[in-house]
């Protein structure tokens, strides 16, 4: 195994014990601010459910959409939401398979996340079609008049796409999560709970064997899960590319949007890992190294993103294409200017600021930029999305969008939603990788057994 | 668990019974009109019935299309010479004033100042009171002819002091009176363009809301077409670019004062040049008119190239046509106007040939404002006792400053008889609500060989009774009876005097015809000058006086009129062509007033004139004028669109009368314009611009006829100007071009058309952008209004638009029409994105669209590079009884599905199923859909691509073909657009 030169270090001393009482130490009586966090959560569940339910009775006229813009903060929330889902795969699967030892640390929450998010994501679709009542014609169901969905259209190959990922995703999370949840189940009294984790653990015992064909189907999945991170962002990305729209219409657009996904995964859990860390004492598991390895990763597919934005304007003007030189000079001049200029700053120069060292060593700098692209990355979906389609091939019907305030409530819902799941989560179940965090342990500490 | 048979068989009648009660069905006991249905009315099968449109003095023939006993859409008569089967967009809309939310249900009469709904006893009883003492009538009516007349005259006779008046708001009054002046004839000729090569309007919108919308812009495009060789040109001179301006070959920009002196100065050039060919004793008289309407000016009116250029065509051939008249040109001195304008088409040979006197033309008879502004006055001042108005709306329609209102309160008796509500049956004492044109028996003569038959399409809606057997029975009730016991026995009595033979079949001959008629003929008695009243004929003012302030427009447009028909919401929903608004009626700036006083677009603008003040939503207008502000009519609050009361200009026109003829001036001057604030303008087209485009296409006549025609690109590749931009249409049709493969095709299989290919082309060239097309198309589809907020937001339904493009044409702007339906793509990027199939190509070559399987992700709206699909954002509400007007056979679509124009699949559906029933191929114009059928200008047509021998084929293959953006998105449109061809070149220039 190789490992980093200073991976000892940076993981820290401890024993076996000790990593025990700290992790599971996260699954104690709760404190009284997680309990005023999941409230809010619950809160603006609450309204996004209400924003949700007003859309479904009233129609989608309650959204600022229109018949120059289509799609709008809907769409952006689930192009958002799959592309913060993209970290998690990528820290726990390829990162692995690529024997980047730092990722121990941090891999279970941000498989967490990618989890929620695409769940999150997934509610999305649902809620931006027109009638939900027969959002069953989309899924490939046999039925009596063999009308099966039209498989030419990216919008089923997103279905199966995010479904495909949200599946393998979840047993790749479960499967690292059986010794764990054993660990957990030890500590149990008897009762319901214990019954419901033994059950959960698959009966894990720790013995070589079980252990050998852990760490075997583990590999495999992570081999399943690698080629998924690079396709469900590719073929989200061909919602767009696949049409005719100027704007939309590119060939860049597959590895523009992963690299973009992974940005904003990154960043997402760098915003969740910081205070996380804080709150549950746990700043000697998840150290500052790890937060300086993913801001490296941060700048790297910022860079990839930013040469993204600026061959996108090459090409508009290279082409001489006026439909698609229209829509580039539209997007940093029109309507929607503050948008397009968020979404560079954000995500192509403020990342720039890790170069430094000191930037990067710092966790307050890198919570305040991972903000910054969370949001960057939130406006180059909207700014996709809402400036090709009110900018395309009539002049006459070109037109403008703005968000209306039940947009906003389930906006503001998801957020209350994926926030929710991932307290519920840090709760119930270790958040960070015991049994990999005692794998990656230095021998003189696994001697000292518990 | 074992089951008895018994048990199980309750438990499925209980289950049955539960789930039965649970669904939640509609009433269905007025589902069908009858219970018993006369033989001839079949469930499902759409009945014609011939009628004629009273929506204004042109009088079209109507086809009324009923369904189970109820009219559901206006089509054309194209037996009647007026509509020959077009309808205007008014036309189209005059079926919901049937439905409307302003009829008038039942009687009502002033009873201690308020008007209280009465039984008809009642009201009927209390007016033949009145009636009985009454020995002064004034019976005030919209222009009216034939039985109506007789019944009236017979009401009134019964009156020792009595009298009718006719009165519509765009009258011809001045011309009557300067043709009586003139040649002794009070009379407004009837105008045929057939036989003319050139017609110059003075301000006469002919293809917009003059005197006859339909038939003259019928007659025009006939004539006018690339196909005809241009034989009819012409040329528009007047203040504001409306729908003539556009489509004449020239538009003069000429502010209304200054067209006296205009025609005063053609006059006297063609009588110099023809002098010598006149009889002495006419060319005497002809030159006394003229020195009695003022001198020959020293320089021409025009610029020299132009000058020349307009007295070309109406000197090299005889028969040039000159017209004035319009609302917006119509000034205090219209009769000296049209003085001069007679002369010249006297000159010119168009009396006789193109203007026919003696025609009987409804128009002759009308009177003047000044007249019924009188008329009321005498009421108001005691003169007469009753007061009749029918048909018309004096106290809406009239200027604020006359006071109208108020004067019909202080008349003795004021009775409204009318179907729906307006500002004078506000003010009347008793108002009698009378059938709908549309429930009554009638007919109209537009002149005396062009005479149309009513006919009752419906049963009354409402507790209402027909204009004419109300007078006969309050004839009967004052005890002195009519010749006939009921107004239907009038009109078959002098149906019967008219018919050639007296059996029952030649009645429904002309019933089923829609009346009888012929061409009026030339007449018999020459049109000569007398010397009767040349000395009373006033001079032309040459001088515009330049006050202080602007000078206000009062125009009469395509959809909005006179204001009459503003309580139709399909005429506010669909925009108003030349300044793409809709609900809105804006205050229209001149560029130069809009820079002087810092108004945008979309501001709010205050106009001030010496008889009051308006407040309206600003556009600015660099096609107007200069120091001009225009204000249509239609505007005002009752009945109106509610939620946008509109600037109404009638509080601005001052009563300035011309003098001679007492036609009202439309033209203020001393107007103050001032910015008031800002607002939102409800606009449905986001940009005019789109030169690097190539959407609307245009070529040089020159270059048509010599055979020069553009270069075809290839897909793909961008054209460096406008005549190198086109694609597709150019290759030979019918072999199915439209399955031609491109090179880039191996991609995808693209469907094919094995019976038939149906497709549209849309002549460009022909198309004056008058929108009736678009409220065809929301009567025919059921298309729901959505009215001025959502408008607002973007979220129109219209399934068919008109665009505006304003096109760089040399150094000046050409402004074109581009109609945009579905193009039924055969490569259609909607079909393709659409997770459900829920559009798809037909083997016929439709682009479907399937409501009932649409989950609206609204993928495929944004994959249209057309922008036509619409999405129902809501359920959009449908009033009783609106909703009777709900063509059947078209789904009503719920929130949540994306629609768009199906090319009127349903009629496609229904010729196809009777051919297929008659074992026939369908046959060529057997399928019209709604656009096609009301097209006054044959604009669009609509034809199976596979049929080589169709017009729509032959169409399709015309070199001056494209489709639109087939060059960049490679879709193969199956609707083609054909070229506009301008007549003459661009202006040399930048």
């Amino acid at each position: 195994m190789s490992t980093h030169p200073s991976n000892d270090e940076n993981l820290g001393r401890f024993t076996y014990a000790e990593v025990d009482r700290d992790i599971l130490a996260t699954l104690g009586t709760p404190g009284k601010g997680y309990l005023a966090l999941l409230l809010l959560c619950l809160g603006l569940v609450a309204l996004g459910a209400f924003s949700w339910t007003y859309l479904v009775l009233k129609g989608i006229g309650v959204t600022g959409l229109n018949n120059a813009v289509g799609w709008g903060s809907l769409i952006t929330n689930f192009v958002f939401w799959v592309g913060i889902g993209h970290a998690g795969t990528l820290i726990s699967a390829i990162l692995y398979l690529l024997r980047a030892s730092w990722r121990t640390a941090i891999f279970r929450a941000a498989e967490a996340a990618t989890i929620f998010a695409v769940a999150t994501a997934g509610l999305f679709p649902l809620i931006h079609i027109g009638r939900l009542w027969v959002a069953f014609y989309l899924m490939p169901y046999p039925n009596g008049r063999q009308l099966w969905p039209n498989f030419r259209s990216p919008l089923v190959w997103d279905v199966l796409a995010v479904s495909t990922y949200l599946t393998v995703s979840a047993i790749f999370f479960f499967v690292g999560l059986i010794p764990d949840i054993a660990a957990v189940r030890d500590r149990q009294k008897p009762g319901p709970v214990k019954w419901i984790l033994s059950i959960a653990s698959l009966g894990w015992m720790g013995t070589m064997l079980q252990w050998k064909h852990y760490m075997a189907a583990y590999v495999l999945f992570a081999g399943l899960a690698t080629p998924l991170v690079i396709s469900v962002h590719s073929v989200v990305s061909w919602d767009f590319a696949m049409s005719v729209i100027p704007g939309w219409h590119t060939t860049i657009f597959a590895p523009y949007f992963v690299a973009g996904a992974i940005l904003s995964g990154l960043a997402m859990v760098i915003t969740i890992l910081v205070p996380l860390r804080k709150v549950f004492r746990i700043e000697h598991i998840i150290r500052p190294f790890h937060f300086e390895s993913m801001a490296k990763l941060l700048l790297f597919t910022s860079l990839i993103v930013g040469y993204a934005y600026a061959t996108e304007f090459f090409i508009a003007w290279y082409s001489g294409n006026p439909f698609e030189t229209s829509v580039f000079v539209y997007r940093p001049t029109g309507d929607h200017a503050v948008a397009f200029w968020t979404m560079v700053v954000c995500n192509a120069v403020i990342p720039l600021l890790i170069f430094r060292s000191r930037i990067r060593k710092s966790l307050g700098a890198l919570f305040v930029i991972s903000l910054f692209v969370n949001l960057g990355m939130w406006f180059e979906r909207f700014n996709i999305i809402v400036t090709s389609l009110g900018h395309a091939y009539m002049p006459s019907r070109w037109g403008s969008y703005t968000m209306s305030l039940t947009e906003w409530g389930i906006m503001l819902g998801s957020f209350g939603w994926f926030f929710l799941l991932f307290l519920s989560f840090i709760r119930l179940l270790p958040a960070v990788s015991i049994a990999e965090m005692k794998e990656a342990m230095p021998a003189p500490a696994k001697g000292a057994t518990s | 668990m074992s089951i008895e048979r018994r048990t199980f068989l309750k438990a499925i009648g209980v289950l049955g019974v539960g789930s039965l009660s649970g669904c939640n069905q509609a009433p269905t006991d007025k589902l069908h009109a009858y219970l018993t249905p006369p033989e001839d009315v079949i469930p499902g099968v759409a009945g014609f019935y011939a009628t004629i449109c009273r929506a204004c003095p042109a009088g079209c023939g109507l086809w009324v299309k009923t369904r189970e006993a109820r009219p559901i859409k206006l089509e054309g008569n194209p037996r009647h010479p007026v509509s020959r089967g077009a309808l205007c967009p008014r036309g189209q809309a005059f079926i919901q004033s049937l439905y409307g939310r302003h009829r008038i249900a039942e009687p009502l009469m002033r009873v201690q100042d308020r008007l209280q709904p009465v039984p008809w006893a009642e009201a009927v009883d209390a007016l033949a009171g009145r009636l009985a003492k009454a020995s002064s009538v004034t019976f005030l009516s919209g222009a009216e002819s034939g039985s109506f007349e007789t019944v009236r005259g017979d009401f009134l006779s019964r009156f020792p002091r009595s009298r009718a008046l006719e009165y519509e708001p765009l009258g011809m009054t001045s011309q009557a009176a300067a043709a009586s002046l003139l040649f002794g004839r009070s009379e407004v000729p009837w105008l045929d363009l057939r036989r003319t090569h050139y017609v110059l309007s003075l301000g006469a919108d002919l293809l917009d809301a003059w005197i006859s919308p339909v038939h003259l812009a019928a007659e025009w495009a006939e004539r006018h077409s690339i196909q005809n060789q241009r034989a009819l040109r012409l040329d528009y001179a007047g203040p504001r670019r409306n729908l003539t301006a556009t489509a004449a070959d020239r538009w003069i920009p000429l502010p209304p004062a200054r067209m006296g002196a205009l025609a005063l100065a053609l006059a006297h050039e063609l009588f110099l040049r023809r002098r010598d060919s006149l009889a002495p004793e006419q060319a005497d008289l002809l030159g006394k008119a003229l020195a009695r309407l003022g001198p020959r000016p020293a320089a021409p009116p025009l610029e020299e190239g132009l000058w020349k250029s307009v007295l070309g065509p109406l000197t090299e051939k005889p028969g040039a046509v000159i017209l004035y008249g319009g609302a917006e040109c119509r000034t205090a001195e219209a009769t000296a106007v049209h003085a001069a304008v007679l002369l010249l088409n006297l000159l010119t040979g168009a009396i006789g040939s193109s203007l026919l006197f003696d025609a009987g033309y409804v128009y002759s008879k009308l009177h003047s404002e000044k007249k019924v502004a009188d008329a009321i006055d005498a009421a108001a001042q005691g003169a007469t006792d009753v007061l009749l108005v029918h048909g018309c709306n004096p106290a809406g329609t009239l200027p604020a400053s006359l006071e109208i209102p108020s004067r019909l309160g202080k008349a003795a008796t004021v009775v409204a008889m009318a179907y729906e509500h307006s500002e004078t049956t506000a003010a009347a004492d008793f108002v009698l609500p009378v059938h709908h044109p549309l429930e009554s028996w009638g007919d109209y003569d537009v002149t005396r060989t062009i005479c149309g038959l009513m006919q009752p399409v419906r049963a009354p809606l409402y507790k209402t009774r027909m204009a004419g057997d109300l007078l006969i029975e309050l004839s009967r009730k004052t005890g002195k009876p009519l010749a006939h016991p009921d107004y239907k026995s009038y009109v078959t009595a002098r149906w019967a005097a008219m018919a050639a033979s007296q059996n029952s079949q030649e009645w429904e001959k002309m019933l089923i015809d829609g009346g009888r008629f012929a061409a009026p003929a030339p007449p018999s008695r020459p049109v000569e000058l007398i010397d009767g009243g040349l000395d009373r004929l006033p001079a032309i003012s040459l001088e515009t006086a330049s006050g202080a302030g602007c000078t206000l427009l009062a125009p009469m447009t395509a959809l909005r009129f006179d204001g009459r028909s503003r309580t139709q919401d399909w005429l506010w929903e669909v925009p108003d062509p030349v300044l793409q608004t809709a609900w809105d009626l804006p205050v229209e700036i001149a560029a130069d007033l809009a820079r002087q006083h810092g108004i945008a677009d979309g501001d709010l603008v205050s106009l001030k004139g010496r008889s009051g003040a308006v407040t309206g939503l600003a556009v600015v207008c660099p096609d107007l004028c200069a120091g001009t502000a225009a204000l249509p009519f239609g505007g005002g609050s009752a009945p109106g669109p509610e939620e946008n009361p509109n600037p109404d200009v009638l509080r601005l026109l001052p009563p300035v009368f011309d003098p001679l003829s007492g036609e009202l001036a439309l033209v203020a001057t001393g107007i103050e314009a001032a910015k008031a604030g800002t607002g939102t303008l409800a606009r449905t087209q986001a940009s005019s611009y789109s030169d690097d485009r190539y959407l609307c296409l245009a070529m040089d006549l020159a270059d048509a006829q010599a055979g020069r025609y553009p270069r075809m690109v290839r897909h793909g590749e961008i054209p460096a100007s406008e005549a190198a931009a086109d694609h597709g249409a150019a290759v030979p049709m019918p072999a199915d071009d439209l399955n031609q493969r491109h090179p880039h095709d191996a991609v995808h299989e693209l469907p094919d058309h094995p019976e038939h290919r149906w497709g549209m082309t849309v002549d460009l060239d022909r198309c004056t952008g008058c929108g009736a097309c678009i409220v065809a198309c929301y009567a025919e589809n059921n298309v729901p209004v959505v009215g001025r907020e959502e408008i607002i937001r973007r979220r129109d339904l219209a399934w068919l638009r008109i665009e505006k493009h304003i096109v760089r044409h040399g150094r000046g702007q050409q402004v074109r029409w581009l109609p945009v339906m579905c193009q039924h793509c055969t490569n259609a990027p909607c079909e393709i994105v659409c997770p459900a199939f829920a559009t798809q190509h037909t083997p016929e070559g439709l682009n479907s669209q399937i409501y009932n399987r649409c989950v609206g992700t609204r993928y495929c709206a944004n994959n249209c590079p057309y922008k036509v699909r619409r999405f129902n954002f809501f359920d959009y509400a449908r009033e009783v009884p609106a909703n009777e007007q709900l063509n059947p056979d078209v789904t009503v679509r719920p929130r949540g599905v994306m629609e768009k124009c199906s090319l009127c699949i349903q009629r496609i559906r229904e010729v196809t199923n009777r051919a297929k029933a008659e074992s026939r191929p369908v046959r060529e114009g057997e399928i019209l859909p709604a656009c096609v059928q009301t097209c006054p200008t044959g604009a669009l047509t609509f034809g199976d691509f596979r049929q080589e021998s169709w017009r729509a084929t032959r169409l399709a293959a015309d070199p001056r073909g494209y489709r639109l953006l087939d060059y960049v998105v490679n879709t193969r449109p199956g609707i083609v657009y054909l070229r506009k061809v301008n007549t003459y070149p661009a202006p040399p220039g930048a």
